[in-house]
C-alpha cells in the first residue's frame, strides 16, 4: 500500500535524482559513433562505396563460410563493400536530419511564436492550419508532396521539413502563452520595444531550452523518416548509399543474403537509440520537473 | 450534451473541407494539374483537351467550385493507369487496410496495456526497468526494419508464417505485429504513467481502505480511470498507423490502400494519390471525433468546458 509520505516526497526525490544523474555514457558513445562516422567516414572506409565488382557479388560477412576479411560485412548484389556503404550512409542521415530539422524547426517555432503571442484571429488561423496539417497522416502527405516535386535527396529534405513542423508549433505556442503573462513582456512593451524585438529578443531565448529538447528528441524520428522514404523509393536514389535505400535493395535477396537487410537496420537503430537517450537525458537536465517517474 | 456533439461534428466537417482546400491548392501550386491527371507522355493536344474538360483554363475560383461540386458527386477524377474512377479504386482496397489496422490496434492495445499495467504495479523493479527499456528500444526501432527481421526469422528461417499476400488469416499476423510496433511503445509508456497517476490518488486509497481485493482495485477502479488518455492516444495513433500501413503493406505485399498509394506514385497517378490522402485524413478526423464524443460521454466534466 503506498503511504502518503512517499507521495509527498516523490517530487523532491525525482529532482534530487535528476541532479545526481550520471551521464548516459552508452547514449553518448552511440551518438559520437554516428557523428564520427558521418563526418570522417571517408577517411576510414575500407573501400569505395560505389566500386562494383560483380565477381564478388553477394559475399557474406567475414565470419561466415565464403566470407572474407576483405569485405567485413559482406557485399551487395553489385559486389560493393557493405561496410563502406553503411559508413557513407551515415552522411546522408546526418545531412538530412540536420537540414530538415532546421527547416521544420524554423517554420514551427515561428508559427508557434506568432500564434502564442498575438492570439486572437492569428492564433485561431494558425492553429486551425496546424490541426488540418496534422490530420493528414504524415507519410501519405509526404507521398503526395514527392509525387508533385519528384524524388531525390534535396526534395526529401524539403518534404520532411514541411511535414514535421506541427509539434514545434504547438509546443512553442504553449510556452509563449504562459510566458507572455509574465512581467518582462509588459515591461518590454512599456519600454517601447517593437513586436519583432519582443518576439525574438525576449520571448525566443526563453523557449530555447524547450526547442533544444524537441530537436534532440526529433533527430531520431527524422532519421527514421528519411530511411522510410528512401526505403519506399521516394527519397534518395541509386547509387547514393543511404540506409533506407540499402534496406529496400536488400529486400529482394532476403532469402539468400540476410546481411543486406540486417546491418543498415542495426545502424539506424543504434543511431536513433543514441539520439533518443541523449534527448531524454537533456530533457531531464534542462527541465527535471517533466520527468517525475 | 447534444450541443457539444453538434459542435464537435461541425468542427470535424470543417477540418475535412479545409484538407480538401489544402490539396486543391497544393496540386495547383506545385504541378501542372493537366500533366498530373493525364500522363507525362501526353501530347500537347491531349493536354489542351484535358485542360478544357477540367476547366483548368477557367479562373481559379471557378475551378475551386467545380472541385467541390464534383467531390460532392463522388467524382474525384479517374485513374488513368487503372482506367477506373479513383474513388472506387481506393474504396476497393479499404477492407484489407482496415483488417490490418484493426488487428494492429488490438495487438498494440493488448500488449501495450498489459505491459504498462505490470510495469506500473512493479515500479522500480527489474520488470519495470525491462519494460521501460523495451519501450525505449521500440521507439528507436525503424519499423520497416522490424518487418524485414520478422520475415527473416519467421518466414525464411523458421518458416512458421507466410511472408506475403492475403490468402489466409495467418497472413495478417506479421504485418499486424509490425504495424503495432509503431504504437506499442507509446501505449506502454502512457499506460504506465497514467496508472501511476491514478493509483496514487485519494479515491484509490479510499477503495483500498474499504477492503476491496487488490485485483478489483487495479482493474475496475484503477485501469478504468486511467483508460481515457490511453484511448485518446490509441485513436491519435491511428493516423500514424494509417501512414505506417504504406510501409507495412509494401513489405508484405498486402493489397491495401497504402500499397495502392505507392503503386500510384510510381505510375504518376495523382488522382489516386489525392483520394488516398483524403480518405486517410477522413478516417483520422472521424476517429478523433469518435474518441472525443466517447470521452464526453464517459466523463461528463468535459461537456461543460
Amino acid at each position: 500500500m503506498t503511504s502518503t509520505r512517499s507521495h509527498l516526497t516523490d517530487e523532491k526525490k525525482a529532482l534530487k535524482k535528476a541532479q545526481q544523474r550520471r551521464y548516459p555514457i552508452f547514449a553518448f558513445v552511440l551518438l559520437a559513433l554516428f557523428l564520427v562516422t558521418a563526418l570522417f567516414g571517408p577517411w576510414f572506409a575500407p573501400h569505395d562505396p560505389n566500386a562494383q565488382d560483380l565477381s564478388k557479388s553477394l559475399r557474406p560477412p567475414f565470419w561466415s563460410e565464403n566470407g572474407s576479411t576483405e569485405n567485413l560485412l559482406g557485399t551487395d548484389s553489385l559486389g560493393r563493400d557493405y561496410l563502406s556503404r553503411i559508413i557513407y550512409g551515415a552522411r546522408v542521415s546526418l545531412l538530412v536530419s540536420v537540414v530538415a530539422i532546421c527547416i521544420c524547426g524554423s517554420i514551427g517555432v515561428l508559427l508557434g511564436l506568432l500564434s502564442g503571442y498575438f492570439g486572437g484571429w492569428t492564433d485561431t488561423l494558425i492553429m486551425r492550419f496546424t490541426d488540418t496539417w496534422m490530420s493528414i497522416p504524415a507519410l501519405v502527405l509526404a507521398i503526395a508532396f514527392v509525387s508533385l516535386l519528384g524524388p531525390g535527396l534535396r526534395n526529401v529534405i524539403l518534404v520532411i521539413g514541411i511535414t514535421a513542423w506541427t509539434g514545434y508549433a504547438r509546443i512553442v505556442r504553449g510556452e509563449v502563452l504562459s510566458l507572455k503573462t509574465l512581467d518582462f513582456v509588459s515591461l518590454a512593451r512599456a519600454a517601447g520595444c517593437s513586436e519583432p524585438r519582443i518576439l525574438f529578443s525576449h520571448l525566443l531565448p526563453n523557449v530555447v531550452n524547450t526547442i533544444i529538447i524537441l530537436v534532440t528528441l526529433d533527430i531520431g524520428r527524422i532519421i527514421i523518416w528519411e530511411a522510410a522514404l528512401s526505403f519506399l523509393g521516394l527519397g534518395v536514389q541509386h547509387p547514393t548509399p543511404a540506409w533506407g535505400l540499402m534496406l529496400a535493395s536488400g529486400r529482394k535477396f532476403i532469402t539468400s543474403a540476410w546481411w543486406l537487410v540486417t546491418f543498415p537496420g542495426v545502424a539506424i537503430l543504434m543511431t536513433v537509440l543514441g539520439a533518443n537517450l541523449t534527448g531524454n537525458w537533456l530533457r531531464d537536465v534542462l527541465d527535471p520537473k517533466q520527468k517525475l517517474r | 450534451m447534444k450541443r457539444y456533439f453538434i459542435k464537435r461534428i461541425l468542427q470535424a466537417v470543417v477540418t475535412i473541407l479545409l484538407i480538401m482546400v489544402l490539396i486543391f491548392f497544393l496540386s495547383r501550386a506545385l504541378g501542372d494539374p493537366a500533366v498530373l491527371f493525364l500522363s507525362e507522355d501526353a501530347g500537347p493536344e491531349q493536354l489542351e483537351i484535358l485542360r478544357e474538360s477540367f476547366g483548368l483554363d477557367k479562373p481559379i475560383w471557378v475551378q475551386f467550385v467545380r472541385y467541390f461540386t464534383s467531390a460532392a458527386r463522388g467524382d474525384f477524377g479517374r485513374s488513368f493507369k487503372w482506367e477506373e474512377p479513383a474513388l472506387g479504386l481506393v474504396l476497393s482496397r479499404v477492407p484489407a487496410t482496415m483488417q490490418l489496422a484493426i488487428t494492429a490496434v488490438l495487438f498494440s492495445a493488448t500488449f501495450g496495456i498489459t505491459l504498462g499495467v505490470f510495469t506500473a504495479l512493479k515500479r522500480d523493479t527489474w520488470l519495470d526497468r525491462f519494460g521501460q527499456s523495451l519501450a525505449l528500444f521500440g521507439q528507436a526501432l525503424p519499423h520497416f526494419w522490424l518487418g524485414l527481421m520478422l520475415i527473416l526469422l519467421f518466414g525464411v528461417h523458421l518458416k512458421w508464417l507466410p511472408i506475403s499476400g492475403r490468402e489466409h488469416l495467418s497472413n495478417v499476423i506479421m504485418p499486424a505485429l509490425t504495424l503495432s510496433a509503431f504504437t506499442l511503445a507509446s501505449v506502454t509508456r502512457l499506460t504506465r504513467s497514467s496508472m501511476l497517476d491514478v493509483l496514487n490518488s485519494e479515491y484509490i486509497k479510499m477503495v483500498r481502505i474499504k477492503g476491496v481485493p487488490e485485483r478489483t482495485v487495479i482493474l475496475r477502479h484503477g485501469l478504468r480511470n486511467a483508460a481515457v488518455p490511453i484511448l485518446t492516444l490509441i485513436a491519435l495513433q491511428f493516423s500514424y498507423l494509417l501512414g505506417g500501413s504504406v510501409i507495412v503493406e509494401t513489405i508484405f505485399a498486402w493489397p491495401g490502400v497504402g500499397r495502392l498509394a505507392i503503386e500510384a506514385f510510381f505510375r504518376r497517378d495523382f488522382p489516386v494519390i489525392q483520394v488516398v490522402v483524403l480518405f486517410m485524413s477522413f478516417v483520422f478526423v472521424f476517429m478523433n471525433l469518435l474518441v472525443d464524443l466517447l470521452y464526453a460521454w464517459i466523463d461528463p466534466r468535459i461537456r461543460f468546458r
